[in-house]
């Protein structure tokens, strides 16, 4: 734990400077192209969001743009936090939803994603 | 910060994450971590071309690199480097990046516009290198009180590397600035999936866009830029934060007049005051869009909850990092604040890069230790002893304190 940083890393790049400097030079050799044959995934684990009245409305208007642990990793926020942020959704990014139906997903919100109330 | 949960017990069972000090507990399974704030439960989850990090979102990704990372190099490696994303279609699909699709434009307020393939930018253009920190806006946001909105990030939306590429000055200069260019507007491959989501799109000032430590970088510790590090090309402007440090690029457009997209105008601004802070809770009279980084350090050899031993030296060890004006001094205390002694400063592998502080200690007796660093730049600028906030939760850079146990 109190070793000193890696010595091999370390000289690599201080010779990496010495060698490179912010002088320049023009490259011979071809860039590597790292997808050559591959085809990479991306995973697929999306999260769900506590399984309660209301989630259909989230499920329905909140995944288009992104997964739901945008929400589910927030701190416990209170209703008008939840409504700026929903507001956010709609007035800045767009979010197809009308102004009459976010008092319905944000009572989902509140009751499952806001502090516990004393 | 301070353990939550019982778990503690299982975190210390595990050997191997014990070992490596890591200041979160391991959860029931293996691939899940618990950062040191309400609600910080993660999965770690594994990308392409990269070793499993913390995440916090999966569409569109944002990883955050496991702190004890920064104990291991002074570089970050390209497989444990956070990820930040915005938009729904990032990273953009690799059809669009193969090299002889992919294109830089260069465009606007120019008297010769350029359409440059990745090789072409790299034959025709001198290469240089830089070794920088490239650090999110909204670093440690989870350990802002009272808790904001947004990546629930701990302290590991940061890394440094030797980023390769040729100078922005050089390609504009290529292109030649008319003289009415005012601003200098860049945009990635990266897109939303409704067009009523602004498109990520950040503006620089022509004098800063023109300084020759910018690069277009195609080259992260010599790699190939990880695809989701930015592949193939990226904007490097060392000193400032992430958010400027655009991947995929593939659009530079020269402008006569302020750009006022949603990124600059509304998104990513801070409270115009020198500390960028404003009294918690409150909205600020004026903002700003976030620029220069603050001056940051960690201890990274021991962790909160750590055991060490009386009567055995321990070298406190970690990193101090500023906008390049360069690290002057770090403090480090063991008994939370009261006495500091200076601890020695490694090479200085570049202005802009992490600087590594070491210092011995040998603790006395038994009892809790609350160990601080505090470093100083060479302007004189420092880290304060209690958290700063803003409304977007950007830019904390307090001193960090580490408590540890001897025995
Ligand atoms: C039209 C696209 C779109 C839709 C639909 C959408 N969002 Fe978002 N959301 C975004 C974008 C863009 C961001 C910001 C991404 C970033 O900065 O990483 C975001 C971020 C968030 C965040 C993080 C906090 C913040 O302000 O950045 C939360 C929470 C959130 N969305 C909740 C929701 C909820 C709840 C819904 C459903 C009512 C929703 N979103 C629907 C686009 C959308």
């Amino acid at each position: 734990m109190n070793r000193p940083f890696h010595p091999i890393l370390l000289a690599a790049l201080l010779l990496g400077i010495a060698a490179h400097g912010i002088s320049g030079e023009v490259p011979v050799e071809p860039l590597k192209n790292p997808f050559a044959g591959d085809a990479w995934k991306l995973p697929t684990n999306q999260v769900t969001l506590k399984n309660a009245p209301g989630l259909e409305l989230i499920q329905a208007n909140c995944v288009m743009c992104h997964s739901l642990d945008y929400v589910s990793m927030q701190p416990p926020l209170t209703r008008a936090q939840w409504t700026a942020g929903v507001d956010k959704m709609r007035v800045r990014f767009g979010a197809p939803l009308t102004t009459n139906q976010i008092p319905a997903i944000v009572d989902y919100l509140e009751a499952n994603y806001a502090p516990k109330k004393p | 910060m301070k353990w939550i949960s019982s778990s503690r017990r299982d975190f210390l069972k595990r050997g191997a994450w014990a070992a490596a000090g890591l200041p979160w507990l391991a959860g029931q399974a293996q691939d899940l971590v618990q950062m040191p704030f309400e609600n910080g439960e993660r999965v770690m989850a594994k990308y392409p071309q990269k070793r499993p990090l913390i995440q916090l979102t999966s569409r569109p990704p944002q990883l955050e690199t496991p702190f004890s990372v920064f104990n291991e190099s002074l570089l970050t490696p390209n497989d444990a480097f956070f990820v930040r994303y915005h938009l729904t279609n990032s990273p953009p699909p690799q059809a669009k990046l193969q090299p002889d699709v992919f294109r830089l434009t260069v465009k606007g307020n120019v008297t010769t516009p350029l359409t440059l393939s990745v090789e072409e930018l790299r034959t025709r253009f001198e290469n240089v290198e830089t070794v920088a920190v490239l650090q999110c806006s909204g670093n440690s946001r989870g350990f802002f009180q009272p808790r904001i909105a947004g990546g629930q990030l701990g302290h590991g939306a940061m890394g440094c590397a030797r980023w390769r590429g040729v100078r922005l000055a050089d390609v504009l200069r290529a292109a030649g600035l008319e003289p009415t260019a005012r601003q200098v507007v860049f945009n990635g491959l990266d897109t939303p999936f409704l067009p009523a989501t602004p498109d990520f799109v950040k503006a620089l000032e022509v004098d800063l866009a023109l300084q020759p430590e910018l690069l277009l970088a195609f080259e992260m510790n010599g790699e190939p830029l990880p695809w989701l590090n930015g592949f193939p090309l990226r904007l490097v402007v060392p000193g400032y934060y992430g958010t400027y440090w655009l991947k995929q690029l593939s659009e530079i457009t020269v402008v006569d007049a302020e750009y006022k997209g949603f990124w600059m105008s509304t998104g990513y601004r801070i409270p115009d005051d020198p500390c960028a802070a404003i009294a918690p809770g409150t909205t600020p009279k004026r903002t700003v869009p976030i620029h220069r980084m603050n001056v940051r350090s960690f201890i990274t050899s021991l962790t909160d909850g750590a055991e060490v031993r009386v009567g055995t030296p321990v070298l406190l060890r970690g990193i101090a990092f500023d906008d390049g004006q360069g690290i002057r001094e770090v403090l480090v205390s063991v008994d939370g604040g009261r006495r500091w002694e200076a601890a020695s400063l490694g090479r200085s592998v570049g202005n802009y890069a992490f600087r590594e502080w070491t210092l011995p200690w040998d603790p006395p007796k038994g009892g809790r230790y609350t160990l601080m660093a505090r470093a100083t730049n060479r302007l004189g600028q420092s880290q304060p002893l209690e958290p700063l906030w803003n409304p977007a939760g950007y830019m904390r850079n307090c001193v960090e304190p580490v408590a540890v146990n001897a025995v």
